[in-house]
């Protein structure tokens, strides 16, 4: 077998780098904006699941139970605006004198901020695992930035209520928590 | 011999370079397109809105004042007469009601949504129009709620609509 023994020119082998430079630049720019789309998408949904979570967790108790009222939790005579007492009109199973009363707290610990809505032992009395259960408490993603003069936030209109934390992340995404609620 | 590529030699290259350029293409635009129409979901937070605000138009408006025509319009800011809400009255829960919630406008439609044509929508407002045509129907007897609520817009003064929808009515 007879072989052409003279290879690529030099003007061949730059033109072939000169063409596989192009579209990998071309591919590397695609790559890389379909990574950030990714990234973007993967921090959203786990924002939409912890929003999705406490809406829902709030929503069903509104709903099944009827707000009764909602305020800033008092501590040493001052609001704190970091937790807001939800008071609601069905009253608890195993004390029909007490209301089902939670709280819708944010706090920092451990180096991350955690969004918990539960029963608490300074408004509810002897919470039973039943009631234990139905807590919730979900890690807040890293990179969140939070309202620091206050992490939870109560307007009032009449009957209307609206309960929210605000929360960005580092990119200025606004993934605000919002619940609504009629006091019955 | 300083024959250098030949024709065919170049030509192969290209097409081989193009299929798999179209490939990569038609994958990266798929997965937009996929973005684009996520990003057109109801949201948890519009859809408990309005899941308040079905709960309250099921309790005042009756099937008979909606069920004869292919949308029913309750209320839309954009005509004067007929705003959901206004800023200078207090006390009344309809109006604080969709005061508080933002409501832009409500409209009850066919939940087969396929049987509107882009000619019933002209009356619509154009992100309204593409809410109702990104809307995945099943051919149904029953009626969807269709809220509009504004939403702020930290960047620029111009509002930001969002949109969600429910069943409606006792045919829900």
């Amino acid at each position: 077998m007879r072989l052409n023994k003279k290879g690529m020119s030099m003007v061949e082998i730059i033109v072939s780098i000169v063409l596989i430079s192009i579209v990998l630049i071309f591919l590397m720019t695609l790559f890389l904006k379909v990574r950030t789309t990714y990234n973007q998408s993967k921090i959203q949904a786990d924002y939409d699941i912890l929003v999705s979570n406490i809406i829902k967790a709030i929503g069903n108790d509104i709903e099944n139970y009827g707000l009764k009222s909602a305020e800033y939790e008092i501590v040493n005579g001052k609001e704190n605006t970091d937790a807001i007492v939800l008071e609601f009109n069905t009253f608890r199973t195993t004390n029909l004198s007490e209301n089902i009363t939670k709280v819708l707290r944010v706090y920092f610990e451990n180096n991350k901020f955690y969004i918990s809505y539960s029963y608490e032992a300074g408004y509810t009395e002897n919470i039973t695992s039943t009631e234990r259960v139905t807590n919730v408490v979900r890690e807040v993603p890293d990179d969140v930035i939070l309202d620091r003069d206050g992490y939870v936030k109560l307007e009032k209109l009449n009957n209307f209520v609206e309960i929210k934390v605000p929360m960005s992340d580092k990119n200025g995404n606004i993934y605000d928590i919002n619940i609504y609620g009629i006091i019955e | 011999m300083k024959k250098g590529f030949i024709l065919l030699e170049t030509i192969v290259v290209i097409m081989v370079l193009c299929v798999i350029l179209v490939m990569l293409y038609s994958s990266y635009s798929n997965l937009l397109v996929k973005v684009k129409k996520k990003s057109l979901y109801d949201n948890t937070e519009y859809i408990y809105k309005t899941n308040i605000v079905r709960n309250y138009l099921e309790s005042v408006i009756p099937e008979s004042e909606y069920n004869s025509s292919l949308y029913y319009v309750v209320c839309r800011n954009s005509i004067d007469n007929n705003k959901c809400y206004s800023d200078n009255i207090t006390g009344n829960y309809e109006n604080d009601l969709f005061k508080f919630l933002k409501v832009e406008a409500v409209y009850i439609m066919l939940w087969d949504t396929n049987s509107i044509n882009s000619n019933d929508l002209t009356g619509f407002e154009a992100t309204t129009q593409n809410y109702i045509k990104s809307l995945d129907p099943t051919n149904e007897s029953a009626f969807r709620i269709v809220v509009m609520y504004e939403e702020e817009n930290n960047e620029t003064d111009i509002p930001i609509y969002e949109y969600a929808s429910l069943r409606f009515g006792s045919r829900g």
